[in-house]
Order: structure tokens, then C-alpha cells, then sequence
């Protein structure tokens, strides 16, 4: 079903400086049947730059967005992204290491973070991910497999 | 033969002959002329001889076209076509011998080429000849048969075949003769007619005008008349009838006569009017809807028109609604005309609701925006049969109203005395009519719409100001993540915030840190339920003073007209401070009733418990406790007098929602009879609702308020011996005089002598630090001006004697007069020069802790997230991308960094309390 319609829609991004979680994350996503396989970033940037030229109107990204980066890190991203939106429409998943609840807070402020997780994460938390009201329907039919 | 005798055959020709020889192109010259041409024409030889050939001939004085330009023509055709050329009827002026007149002749001539050898033309022979009598007899004769052909084709047209029946009579009135046009007419063959009276033929109501004219006729006189007549097959005719006398010789002997059948041209002059009549309804119809909309009224007097004009005996209207529960299709009849035949139905209860599905046979077409159509004689047995024979129906014809999309009811003609079968015409002209009933429906029905919305729109937004500018509660839009879209205006009220400060705000900003956990929690149970209560919690106001707060969340993210959370909150500040007071006032009281000697109670006005506290043993009023305790007790033993009164002040105080404290006095009688004055003071507890639930109150011997006012003036004595004493900076500032009071505090700590200095403007006011002094005079302004404040707090700078910075804190107490003037100031000043250096020193080491906590949380956090993921990879054996090994090695290297980190923090933490320090 890789290629059904509503998932070729949703691009998954992860976007993090530790290669190892990024990997560890890669593999949950694929054990909870996300596909395609998610691109990786390394920084802020980086995904910035991914987001640009793959933008355009009717394409989604999803971007589990690390906050602790060098170059560009998440708080940093999120402002540019504000500053400059693309034509895509971006859901961004905050998954952090920290346990702060300021970071939570703060995460909260910014109009396309839809949910906050700690690192790493977890298969209940992909879960959560997936029945998300904003993009539930991007994984409906993976779901139903 | 003689050879020259051409010349005497020439000469003895008995018709008059030429000989012409073409001279110039267009001139003949006379070359002879024989005897009987000179006789014919009366010129001599001489005078035509070698003159051109128009001279010769006879002149034609009378006729334009000339005879002599007719031969010309005729001879030089001649010469053109070397051919004969005849002139037929040539017309010639010639003299008569006997009277000596010119009289116009008719002549034949012919003109004869005579050639040369070569072929040419060399003379024309031009011949004259009489036209016989006879044959102008022929001619004659021909002109007569024409006319005869013509007459009978005449006869043919206008008499035979004329539709019109033409007819002759006897004097008796017998048919003598008559064209095919009566014998069609009358439906009898002419041999039948003939010798009939024409009396039969007459409809018995017409007979006497008939014989009326036909006497007439008789007598001589040409008359006309129109009147009914029956052919002989019973066929009514109305027939135009024009008599003749015919006469001969002054007497009349037959009577000749024209009947034209006009029952046609009489029925279109009918239908004709009908229709004039029905646009006439038509336009009456549509200018009164144009200019009433839909007024029963008008619809009255419309219905009565239209109904006397396509002759029904009943015009009607039904609405249809649908019943709101079942959707079922109600009808009721709204307007209603009658003839003289129908009985009125307007009031028959059973035609209002009444479901359409009864009538069945009805229901079908009219929902499909089809015209029904029924006459008794065709229904079955059921509902509608009922309906007919009840209301003395014959015929009945509905047409439906649509509004939209939906049956709006339907109009309907009854008639009460034949069984009329509508045609296609009418229906279509009152469909027609319908049709603009249904458009003024329609367009009443949008502009009820409008109107309703309008109305609906005015008072919802009336209501959404009265609730939020008018109300006392707190209204604000939120989104989901709690960011204000909208604030009210009584936040600048009640928690001192312009709206334009709160909107783009997250709320949690301000709610206080303890709970808002709580309000989150409860916050998304928005999610699932429509409205949600937070119960209370606390919410920072502009002073930074935490207010408690109860508020209701309204989901309305999916209305157009919100697209937000409305929240309606409530100061219930004083609600939960009473609540606390309460608890406080009841420990307080419990002690107090062991102390004094007042009977202190709680009554529970919802379960109507009365507790009282007293001291166990000792008698109060001199009953016993178990007395006391009686829930009665009050009302037993309230002066009589003052108990209707009593409990008349006490329930309107109860359910004044605005009351919380009654304050009487009145008699109360003791256990030995006599009564005592007491003054009763009750704390009146309510609800959020307003609703009193509790009364809590003291009732004491008026001797306990006389000592209690000792007690206050030992305890102002005690204030002032306080004052003398304290080194607090207090001081009492009498407005009117300006006189300020100081404690002797001041001097110890500002280093300012007191005693010289009294007014607050020479003295106190220069020794605020210049950058506070405006605000400082304009704060202190404000609060006496403000005849509601009763408190003034400011904090502010103040210059030392020793030149140094104080920060203060000044609190005042305002008193006023009856009219609100404020009177006296008595207030304090604090110092909080060292708390403030305090504070700051711990905000900017909080600052730099929260810092290194943040730093600490994520990259303490990022090693044992890793390490947490490879376990997790390890046991659940489902790795891909890496080998076991490359998981053990990222552990050991994790593990490894988390160690370094936790040194590192050790060491940076070291280093920080030491900077505290």
C-alpha cells in the first residue's frame, strides 16, 4: 500500500543531529508501518532547505523536530518557517530529549507543532502520532493493514 | 389578259388603297391612291398625290393615339421586316357625307410589301377596310356571355354558395326558396323546407320578437334583429336576421331575407371578454400582492373576483407546514370566497392541521407541484368523497403552491352546482395566477427570512453586548492552545487588563503555576464535551495580585460566527475568601462562644439546621442548653410584636442576592419572662448562583455592644499609644487642613526631623526622588479623588537625608465624609530598599539556574535518550540498520558521554553556587 494516495502526500522528515536516534527512530516509524521511508536531517537547515525544494500547494510534511541542534536548531527552525511559510502544509512533531516543561510550553505557541514527545519514541507514542486529528488521515489506510 | 391592266385592277379595288414609297428613313410618299380611297376620305387626287404619306391620311381629332401614327409605325415595320404588317383595330375620324360631321370609324388595314428584283422594298400597298356590323355583333355577343358567366359566378358566390342563408318567404312566413347556406343552417334538405313556416325553427323564448319583426317586414319596412333558433336536429343557433319587403307594384308579395349565424362569433365575443376579464383579474391580482405582499385582506377581495370570474362557486388557499416532530404535512385553510351556493368553511375546525395525507388523492399530485382535478360523480368511496358530499362539492380544481423547494399550500375552486370539467385553458390561466400567488409567497417568505435574521442577528448581538460590555462576567475567545482572539471589556474592570494587552496572550501565562495543570486537564475536555466548568482556580491580575477565577469553557470552534472557545469567568475572589473567613469565623466563633456571652448560630437555610454555640453549661437568656439547642427556640421566644417584622427584614434580606450582612434589633424574652433588647448580626452565605445557603450570626445583649464600644476606645487609645511608640513610619494626614502627622520612625530612617514639617507638599513631596514625584502626586490624586477608593498603595523612590536611594512601599487608609470627600489619610510607609536588592539579586540567580537547567535537561537528556532506544532495539530484536555489535558500541559510547556530561555538571554547578555566593 506504499503507494496509496493520501500517504504519498505526507512527507515524514526527521530532523536531528544524532545519527543514532535518528536511525532508532527511522526503525519505529517503519515497525509502525509509517511509510515511506522518512528522510533524514541533520539540522534545521538542512530540513529548511529539504522543505524548499519540495515544496508546493497540495504537499504535506510531517517533521518530528529535534529542539538541541547545531547550525539551525528547533526553536530557531520554527521561526523561520513562521517568517517564511511554504506552500506545503507542515505538521511538526517536537521530539526531544528534554524533560522541561518550558520547552513544552513554549512548544505550544507555535501554530503547526501539534504534538510533543520525549525521546525516544516510544511504539505508544507513534501511535498517538498516527490517530493525531491533523494527520490521521494521512496513515488511515496504513493503519487499516 | 391585258399586260398594263394592274393599274385598272388598282383602280377598281372597292377598298380604299394606297401606294407609298419609302423616301427618307422615315417618310413615305404618296406614289397613288385608287377611287375608293378618295372616296373614303374625301380628298382629291391632287391632295394626296406626292405628299408624305401622313398628309394623306385622314386626320383623328378625338383620340390621343393617332391613327396616322399607328401606319406609320405599321409602314416602317414594313420596311424593316419586309413583311406584312396589319393594323386590327384602326380608328379613324372621317366625315359623313350626309351631315357633313367627322364621325370615328373602325377600320382594318393592311400594308403589303411590293419588292424589286434585288428584294427591296420599292412601294408598300396600304389597304383600308371597313370593320363589318357583324362583327361587332360578335363581339357584343361575347361581352354579353361574359357578363352571364360572370353573373352566374356571381349568383354562385354570393347567393348559392354564400354561407350566409338568404331565403324567400310568403307572407304566411313559408319557405318559397333558399340557398344551401339556410338548408345547413336549418339541417333540412330545400324540398323539405320549401313549404315549411319558419315558426318551428324559433326558440320559444324568441317567438314574439321573431313575428314582431316579420309583421314588420310585411307591412314594409326592411328590419334587422338577432334572436335564438333551433335547427331541425335541435342545434341552438343565434342567428342575425336582415327582412326585405319585396315589392311589386307598391304591394308586397314576398318577404326576401339574410340570416347570418353569429352563435360563434357570439361565443368568441364571450371568450374574448372572459379573457379580458381574466387580465384584468390578472393585473388587479398582481398590482394588489406588488402593493399589500400577502395581506388576507387583499387575498379576500382577490379571491372573490377571481372566483366570480371563472364562475366557481368557492375560492380558497391552503398553507402547509410541516409538523415539526413528525415531518408529516399539515394543511389548513387560510383564505376563503364563496358564492351564494357554496356554505363557508373558513371556520371548520377540522380543515386547520389537518394532515394532507388523509386525502390521499390529493396528496400525490400536489406534492409534485401537479393541478388536481376531481368531479363527484368520478370518486371512489374514501376521504375526499366524505369532503365532496359534506361540503356539497361537484367539482373541484387544486392548484399547488411551491415555495423552494417545498408544497407551501395550494388554491382551490369548488363548484357547488355542476360538475364542471376545467379545460386546459383555465388551468393554465389560473396556474398562472397561482404562480404569481406563489412568487409573492416566495418573496414574502425571503423577506420574512431576512427579517427573522435580521431580528435574530440584533438580538444576538444585543445579548453578546449586554453579556459582554453590561454583564459582570468576564467574557474571552480562546483557541484551542489557549491564545485570547477576544478579551471584554470589564477585564480593565476587574483584573485592570486592556483587552488589547490579553488578545494574542496565552491565558496559562497568568494562571497561577499551581494550577495550571488542573486547567489544562480540564481545558481539553473540550475536546469531547460541548461546555466544560474549570473549577476555581487563580489568575493573575494586572497588579500581579492572583484573583481567584471560576470559568465556563463554551466549545464553539466549528461556529462561522466564533471560530474560537468562549470562556465566561467569574471574580469569586470574595466568594472564596468569605468560604475561608467562614472556616476561619467558625473555628473563630466556636472559641468566641466559649468566651462571651452572645448566642452564636449557623443556620443551614437549605437543610434549615440551626446550630448554636454557647457555652456548654452556663444558661444564655437563663435557659438551659437543651433548651437552646431546640430548633424553635428563636421563634418561641422573639417578642411577639417584633417577630412578624423580624422575619419579614430577614427573608428579604435572605433573597436580596446582592446582601450578605443583616444587621436588626429587637426583643427577645428571657427564661424569666422578661425580655431583653438584643442586636442580631447574621452573615448571610451564598451560592455562585446568589442563592443564600447559610445565615451565621451573633445575637447579643445590647449591654455586650456597650462594651464593646469601650472596648473600641481602648483600642484607639491603644493605636495612638502605638503610634508614639512604634519605629514604623506611620502618618495620619488630615486633607483639609493638610496636616501630616508623622510617627517617629521617620526620622530614624530618612534621617528627616518631623516636627518642622507638616504639609504634605512642603515636605514629604520633595523628598520623592525626582523621576517618582509626578507619579507619586498624580496616584495620590487619583485615590481622593475616586470617592470609592479606600485604599492607596504606591511604591516608590524617596531621596535620604544622607542623599542615598530608599525604596518604599506607602500604604493609605482614606476616610471620608458622607458626600465621598476624602477627610483623613492614615497610612504607613515601608522600606523595601533591602527586600528589593534581595529580590533582584534572586531573580537574576533564578535567571542564570534556569538556564543551566535548561542546558542540563537537554544534553544530559540526549546520551540516556539514545541509550534508552538501544535497549529498547535490543530487546525487541528488530534492527535493520544496524548489527548488534554497532547497538553495543553506540551503548558503551553513550554511556561513556553521559558520564563526561554528569563530571561536567558536577563541576559548572560548583562553580555556580560559588558565584552566588
Amino acid at each position: 500500500m506504499s503507494g496509496s494516495a493520501s500517504s504519498e502526500l505526507c512527507e515524514v522528515l526527521i530532523v536531528d543531529d544524532d545519527k543514532v536516534v535518528a536511525l532508532l527512530h527511522k526503525n519505529s516509524l517503519r515497525s509502525s508501518q509509517i511509510e515511506p521511508a522518512p528522510v533524514i536531517c541533520d539540522n534545521g537547515r538542512k530540513a529548511l532547505e529539504y522543505i524548499a525544494a519540495h515544496d508546493g500547494t497540495g504537499k504535506k510534511f510531517l517533521i518530528l523536530l529535534d529542539l538541541n541542534m547545531p547550525v539551525l536548531d528547533g526553536w530557531k527552525f520554527l521561526k523561520k518557517l513562521n517568517k517564511n511559510p511554504p506552500q506545503a502544509k507542515v505538521f511538526i512533531i517536537i521530539v526531544t530529549s528534554s524533560i522541561n516543561q518550558k520547552d513544552h510550553l513554549k512548544a505550544q505557541t507555535y501554530g503547526q507543532v501539534i504534538h510533543f514527545c520525549r525521546k525516544p519514541l516510544s511504539a505508544g507514542c507513534i501511535l498517538k502520532i498516527k490517530d493525531l486529528e491533523q494527520v490521521r488521515l494521512f496513515f488511515l489506510d496504513q493503519k487499516e493493514q | 389578259m391585258k399586260k398594263d391592266c394592274w393599274k385598272e385592277i388598282f383602280e377598281a379595288i372597292p377598298f380604299a388603297c394606297l401606294v407609298l414609297m419609302p423616301k427618307l428613313p422615315d417618310e413615305f410618299v404618296v406614289v397613288d391612291a385608287n377611287p375608293a380611297y378618295l372616296r373614303l376620305t374625301g380628298f382629291s387626287k391632287e391632295d394626296v398625290l406626292n405628299r408624305d404619306s401622313r398628309e394623306a391620311f385622314p386626320p383623328v381629332p378625338a383620340v390621343e393615339e393617332c391613327g396616322r401614327d399607328q401606319i406609320s409605325a405599321a409602314l416602317l415595320k414594313v420596311l424593316k421586316t419586309g413583311k406584312k404588317v396589319e393594323i386590327k383595330d384602326l380608328r379613324l375620324d372621317l366625315r359623313n357625307n350626309n351631315t357633313g360631321r367627322f364621325e370615328q370609324q373602325a377600320f382594318t388595314s393592311q400594308n403589303i410589301p411590293i419588292k424589286n428584283s434585288a428584294g427591296e422594298v420599292e412601294v408598300i400597298l396600304h389597304t383600308i377596310r371597313k370593320v363589318t356590323i357583324e362583327n361587332q355583333y360578335d363581339k357584343r355577343e361575347k361581352e354579353i356571355l361574359e357578363e352571364l358567366n360572370l353573373s352566374r359566378q356571381q349568383f354562385k358566390n354570393f347567393i348559392h354558395e354564400n354561407p350566409d342563408g338568404l331565403y324567400r318567404l310568403d307572407l304566411e312566413g313559408n319557405f318559397i326558396h333558399a340557398n344551401e347556406g339556410l338548408t345547413k343552417m336549418a339541417e333540412i334538405p330545400l324540398d323539405k323546407l320549401k313549404k315549411t313556416n319558419f315558426l318551428p325553427f324559433c326558440a320559444p323564448y324568441h317567438k314574439e320578437l321573431i313575428l314582431d319583426h316579420f309583421s314588420r317586414a310585411t307591412a314594409g319596412r326592411i328590419t334587422s334583429f338577432e334572436a335564438d333558433f333551433f335547427s331541425a336536429k335541435g342545434n341552438k343557433l343565434n342567428l342575425k336576421i336582415l327582412l326585405m319587403p319585396m315589392q311589386v307594384e307598391g304591394k308586397v308579395v314576398e318577404v326576401h331575407g339574410i340570416a347570418k349565424d353569429v352563435t360563434q362569433l357570439k361565443q368568441n365575443e364571450k371568450v374574448i371578454v372572459e379573457k379580458s376579464r381574466f387580465l384584468e383579474v390578472h393585473a388587479a391580482f398582481v398590482s394588489s400582492l406588488l402593493e399589500n405582499d400577502i395581506q388576507h385582506d387583499a387575498l379576500n377581495e382577490t379571491f372573490g373576483i377571481i372566483g366570480k370570474t371563472v364562475n366557481a362557486d368557492r375560492m380558497y388557499y391552503f398553507g402547509a407546514d410541516k409538523d415539526p416532530d413528525t415531518g408529516e404535512i399539515l394543511i389548513s385553510q387560510k383564505v376563503e370566497w364563496c358564492s351564494a351556493n357554496a356554505i363557508p368553511q373558513i371556520d371548520n375546525e377540522e380543515l386547520q392541521n389537518m394532515p394532507i395525507k388523509k386525502v390521499e388523492e390529493i396528496t400525490a399530485p400536489l406534492i409534485k407541484n401537479l393541478p388536481f382535478t376531481a368531479i363527484y360523480q368520478d370518486l371512489e368511496p374514501g376521504a375526499l368523497k366524505d369532503i365532496f358530499e359534506e361540503q356539497q362539492i361537484k367539482s373541484m380544481l387544486l392548484l399547488p403552491i411551491f415555495v423552494g423547494e417545498n408544497l407551501s399550500g395550494f388554491v382551490g375552486f369548488d363548484d357547488c352546482t355542476r360538475q364542471r370539467v376545467w379545460n386546459e385553458e383555465e388551468i393554465s390561466f389560473l396556474k398562472s395566477l397561482t404562480q404569481n400567488l406563489t412568487n409573492a409567497f416566495e418573496k414574502s417568505a425571503a423577506l420574512e427570512k431576512v427579517k427573522k435574521r435580521e431580528e435574530e442577528l440584533k438580538l444576538s448581538e444585543q445579548k453578546f453586548r449586554a453579556l459582554v460590555q453590561e454583564g459582570s462576567d468576564l467574557i474571552s475567545i480562546l483557541n484551542i492552545n489557549g491564545y485570547y482572539s477576544f478579551v471584554s471589556e470589564n477585564y480593565k474592570k476587574l483584573l485592570g487588563f486592556n483587552p488589547e494587552e490579553l488578545t494574542g496572550k496565552n491565558a496559562y501565562h497568568y494562571i497561577h503555576p499551581e494550577d495550571t495543570e488542573k486547567v489544562r486537564t480540564q481545558f481539553f475536555r473540550l475536546t469531547e464535551e460541548k461546555q466544560v466548568t474549570i473549577s476555581p482556580y487563580r489568575f493573575r491580575n494586572k497588579e500581579g495580585q492572583y484573583r481567584w477565577v471560576q470559568t465556563t469553557l463554551t466549545n464553539l470552534l466549528d461556529d462561522s460566527a466564533v471560530q474560537g472557545i468562549v470562556a465566561n469567568s467569574r471574580d469569586i475572589t470574595t466568594v472564596i475568601k468569605q468560604a475561608r473567613e467562614i472556616e476561619h469565623i467558625n473555628e473563630r466563633y466556636q472559641l468566641a462562644a466559649t468566651a462571651t456571652e452572645d448566642l452564636i448560630y449557623d443556620w443551614d437555610l437549605t437543610s434549615n439546621e440551626v446550630t448554636r454555640f454557647h457555652r456548654g453549661l452556663q444558661e444564655l437568656f437563663g435557659y438551659p442548653s437543651d433548651v437552646v439547642n431546640k430548633r424553635s427556640f428563636w421563634k418561641e421566644n422573639i417578642h411577639p410584636e417584633d417577630k412578624p417584622i423580624e422575619k419579614k427584614k430577614l427573608y428579604q434580606a435572605i433573597g436580596d442576592p446582592n446582601q450578605d450582612f443583616i444587621k436588626t434589633e429587637y426583643r427577645f424574652r428571657k427564661a424569666d419572662g422578661t425580655y431583653a433588647r438584643v442586636v442580631d448580626k447574621g452573615y448571610i452565605i451564598r451560592d455562585h448562583t446568589g442563592k443564600a445557603v447559610r445565615l451565621i450570626g451573633a445575637t447579643s445583649d445590647i449591654s455586650e455592644i456597650t462594651a464593646k464600644r469601650e472596648a473600641v476606645k481602648v483600642a484607639n487609645k491603644r493605636f495612638k499609644m502605638a503610634m508614639k511608640a512604634t519605629s514604623e513610619m506611620i502618618w495620619d494626614w488630615d486633607i483639609k487642613k493638610d496636616f501630616v502627622t508623622r510617627s517617629k520612625g521617620y526620622k530614624k530612617i530618612f534621617g528627616y526631623d518631623t516636627n518642622n514639617a507638616t504639609s504634605v507638599n512642603s515636605f514629604w513631596l520633595d523628598k520623592v526622588a525626582k523621576e517618582d514625584r509626578e507619579k507619586v502626586e498624580h496616584s495620590l490624586k487619583c485615590a481622593l479623588k475616586d470617592t470609592e477608593a479606600k485604599k492607596w498603595k504606591l511604591e516608590y523612590r524617596i531621596v535620604k537625608a544622607d542623599g542615598k536611594i530608599a525604596h518604599v512601599v506607602d500604604r493609605g487608609y482614606i476616610l471620608r465624609d458622607k458626600n465621598g470627600q476624602a477627610t483623613r489619610m492614615v497610612g504607613a510607609v515601608l522600606d523595601v530598599t533591602h527586600s528589593r536588592k534581595i529580590l533582584r539579586k534572586i531573580q537574576k540567580q533564578n535567571k542564570i539556574l534556569k538556564e543551566i537547567a535548561w542546558e542540563q535537561s537537554h544534553v544530559v537528556r540526549a546520551p540516556l535518550a539514545r541509550i534508552k532506544g538501544l535497549l529498547h532495539l535490543l530487546e525487541e530484536e528488530e534492527f535493520e540498520e544496524m548489527s548488534k555489535e554497532e547497538i553495543l558500541f553506540h551503548m558503551k559510547d553513550s554511556t561513556n558521554e553521559l558520564d563526561s556530561i554528569i563530571r561536567n555538571i558536577v563541576g559548572k554547578t560548583e562553580k555556580i553556587n560559588v558565584r552566588v555566593r
